[in-house]
């Protein structure tokens, strides 16, 4: 590259962050607005054990900080984990199926984008008849949450090839597995991340609501035990714990996407 | 020597035929361009030659021999480049190669041998976003050549590019094609690319494709843009225009 180019290069990137700070102000400040306002109206209403004030749900947090941050949240990042990982694993299997054999496309796809639509936190319930309170019920809710965005944004991706490149491809001679490989997979990385994206705060929702209704531990159990104790403050600190769990989550995924999608605009 | 003979050919599910009883003869190692009006099946013609699809009747062979059991005697590039995005230049021109699971070293050595072919020396590891229209064409064309067919199957490959990229390309297609062994059939729609480029001018007639139309173009192997302005060439733009208008209004 040219010096010019370069330093072109890198007034845009200045100008790129500057204006993510930019764009970005607003939502950071009407948020802080909106702490405030929190803050300001519980202390006027001063009746704790209904509106918490913020520097009290941190102050619960931090003084519950060994078991939140020990017990709790280890417990649920196993769940999401797990239940994650096999949904992301039975997805991808479930759209590579999918795009291999078209008849079981046309008999599963109308299905699942239909399910799309089941609030599977609604039918949580029955799995706790089905496998009671166990570690497998939560994981199991995990992975149903996750599993349809999962196979359907994947598959979607393998059918968004444009049918030119797969015919450039077979007058080289490829066949079906290159064709799949070099071209089908690389077409549909995006999709996957999309997927991703979407699943996990998607699966913390999933692990907190199925440990709501009921689990040794996990920050959805502790968050429910503070609410038997009417205890608002405790109640809300897990939840807390959870958005900057997810958050991170997805910064780190944001950082990954970046780096294997590097050839995009 | 390419022979079409008596080639019927209907898109499975399609009412009307593309081409009925159709012949054509092409002789090795010319530079033949295609024309005929939009829809009139041109690209059908390569990808009967590319095998994509299989004529209903009638046959087509290369050096007598059907197409079914000749390989890699054709490398066709498509009208709009096709890159990978997420392959590097060098990776793209490799690609039929690499489909033929060749060795590195040897893909590696003939992409870059057919970069510096197409102007490219230098450019092998950038992506395809940061390549201009133009580049990004010649970037095609070198993956076209590494496939190794003896046949170059050109469809539109500078159609979409502003005239002054065009001009352009078209002088430096015909420099490369003067330099290499090969034969090129190029589809166009434009009547002064088709002179400029080739020897000899191919028009589709019928609906559907019966025949065709042979003109010579009577320019030499060197040749430049100002022979266009020839009292001989201006009539045979002229035929050539007056042909295909006849043929869109029937
Ligand atoms: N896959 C297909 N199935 C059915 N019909 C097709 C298919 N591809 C092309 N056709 C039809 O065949 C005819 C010839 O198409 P073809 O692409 O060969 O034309 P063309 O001469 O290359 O046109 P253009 O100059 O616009 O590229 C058109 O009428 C088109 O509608
Ligand atoms: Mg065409």
């Amino acid at each position: 590259m040219t010096r010019a180019g370069y330093k072109q290069d890198r007034a845009a990137a200045e100008r790129k962050t500057y204006s993510t700070v930019t764009r970005q102000m607003p939502g950071v400040i009407f948020l802080c607005m909106l702490l405030i306002l929190w803050q300001v109206l519980s202390q006027a209403i001063g009746k704790p054990y209904l509106l918490p004030s913020p520097l009290s749900v941190l102050e619960s947090l931090w003084e519950n900080r060994r078991e939140i941050f020990l017990v709790h949240l280890p417990a649920t990042m196993e769940v999401v984990a797990i239940g994650g990982v096999l949904a992301v694993l039975s997805g991808s299997l479930f759209a590579i199926l999918m795009d291999w054999f078209p008849w079981l496309k046309r008999a599963l796809y109308p299905i699942l984008t239909w399910t799309q639509t089941i609030p599977v936190m609604c039918i949580a319930p029955a799995f706790v008849l089905w496998f009671g309170y166990t570690v497998k019920m939560r994981v199991i809710v995990v992975i149903l949450v996750n599993f349809f965005t999962v196979t359907v944004n994947l598959y979607d991706g393998f059918a968004s090839v444009r049918p030119e490149r797969i015919e450039l491809m077979r007058t080289y001679g490829a066949d079906r597995l290159q064709i799949f490989s070099m071209l089908k997979m690389p077409t549909a990385l995006p999709y996957f991340f999309t997927a991703l994206r979407i699943s996990i705060p998607w699966s913390v929702i999933g692990a907190a609501v199925a440990e709501w209704l009921g689990a040794q531990n996990g920050l959805g159990t502790y968050s429910r035990s503070c609410m038997m104790n009417l205890d608002a403050a405790g109640l809300l600190a897990p939840l807390l714990v959870l958005t900057a769990f997810a958050l991170l989550m997805n910064a780190l995924l944001g950082m990954i996407e970046r780096r294997v999608l590097y050839w995009q605009e | 020597m390419l022979c079409f003979e008596h080639v019927s050919f209907t898109y499975p599910g399609s009412e009307d035929a593309i081409f009925r009883d159709f012949s054509l003869r092409a002789e090795k190692g010319g530079f033949i361009s295609v024309i005929g009006e939009s829809g009139s099946g041109k690209t059908t013609l390569f990808r009967l030659l590319n095998g994509l699809e299989q004529p209903q009747e009638g046959s087509i062979t290369i050096d007598g021999t059907p197409i079914p059991e000749k390989k890699n005697f054709a490398s066709y590039m498509p009208q709009q480049d096709l890159l990978f995005p997420w392959l590097s230049v060098e990776q793209n021109v490799m690609l039929p190669m690499t489909i033929r699971k060749q060795p590195k070293e040897l893909c590696r050595k003939k992409a870059l041998e057919m970069l510096k072919k197409v102007g490219l020396a230098g450019w092998e590891k950038r992506y395809p976003r940061e390549l201009s229209g133009g580049m990004r064409q010649r970037v095609s064309f070198a993956r076209t050549l590494c496939a190794g067919g003896e046949l170059l199957l050109l469809d539109e490959p500078f159609s979409a590019l502003d005239s002054i990229t065009r001009i352009s390309l078209q002088e430096w297609l015909r420099d490369q094609w003067n330099h290499l062994e090969k034969t090129i059939l190029f589809i166009t729609h434009d009547v002064e690319e088709a002179v400029f480029l080739s020897e000899k001018i191919l028009v589709l007639t019928g609906r559907p494709v019966t025949g065709l139309t042979e003109f010579e173009v009577p320019l030499p192997r060197e040749r430049t843009r100002e022979m266009l302005l020839r009292p001989d060439i201006a009539e045979l733009k002229e035929q050539l225009i007056a042909l295909l208008r006849s043929e869109a209004t029937e």
